[in-house]
């Protein structure tokens, strides 16, 4: 069974996204972005993982402001987990997400997220 | 008797006879005339107000109301989030089923797809669709809500 952190999640949550091919992005007028998670059960899927034990770390970066559950909009992050999300693009999977962002706007949700 | 659009109609005389015989009176006869005609006028109404031109420029300004924008960036192509149908329809004041047939059309339109938790998304057209509305209609709230320079990329992508 994998060793479930929030870390493995955020790194998950971006993996599938570049392996879908598809980056959603809310975009406010306060200038903040949020990025849409995959649906949890997806990535129960993903990391083979009973579901249970991805609600619970979903429950968890709720707490630590990572990320807002919205009726019909399903998980998304916050300020603070959009910056984690982007600083893992950024580092780790550059090539790809400006393959499915385009350089424009990575650079713009990289600035955003600052 | 002039009708809420200002056109005239006669109300036939059989129909004063038909309630007169159930013990009306000619005027509430015209009373429950006048209803029934703002009734009819009220749905006629209801029939030319929505197109899918409506639902697109609903769609936008419901997320410019909600000062939210959602875009789903894929290779080379980027797909719009709509608002629910059931927002659309509370939005607009319609019923909920009205709105759905609308969709179906779009759909059939290639415009919009929808998908079973993720919801509606506008196809390529359809995007473009909804980015030239922004930038014809709605170009200062759209820039305050996505940047210029996203504004810019998304309408270069579009």
């Amino acid at each position: 069974m994998t060793d479930l952190s929030v870390d493995t999640l955020f790194d998950a949550v971006v993996r599938i996204q570049l392996l879908e091919r598809s980056i959603t992005v809310s975009f406010a007028a306060d200038h903040s972005v949020r990025i849409k998670f995959p649906i949890t059960r997806r990535l129960a899927e993903f990391l083979g993982i009973p579901h249970y034990l991805v609600l619970r770390n979903v429950a968890l970066m709720e707490k630590e402001d990572l990320v807002t559950k919205a009726e019909r909009e399903g998980i998304i992050t916050t300020r603070k987990g959009s910056r984690k999300m982007m600083d893992l693009m950024q580092e780790k999977y550059q090539r790809e997400s400006k393959r499915i962002l385009g350089e424009a706007i990575f650079a713009e949700l990289y600035k955003r997220t600052r | 008797m002039r009708q809420a659009d200002g056109n005239e109609f006669a109300v036939p005389a059989s129909l004063f006879r038909l309630f007169r015989a159930h013990g009306c009176k000619n005027s509430d006869v015209m009373k429950n005339v006048y209803k029934i005609a703002n009734t009819i006028h009220m749905c006629e109404n209801f029939m030319t107000v929505l197109s899918i031109d409506t639902l697109f420029d609903a769609a936008v300004r419901i997320q410019l109301l909600e000062r939210t924008i959602t875009v789903a960036f894929a290779d080379n192509t980027i797909r719009m989030k709509f608002p629910t149908t059931r927002r659309l329809a509370e939005f607009l004041d319609v019923p909920h089923y009205y709105v759905l047939p609308y969709f179906a059309m779009m759909e059939q339109e290639e415009l919009v797809t929808r998908a079973e938790r993720v919801g509606i998304l506008t196809t390529a057209k359809g995007s473009r669709k909804m980015i030239e509305l922004m930038r014809e209609k709605y170009p200062g709230e759209s820039n305050e809500i996505l940047g210029t320079a996203v504004f810019k990329e998304i309408l270069k992508k579009t």
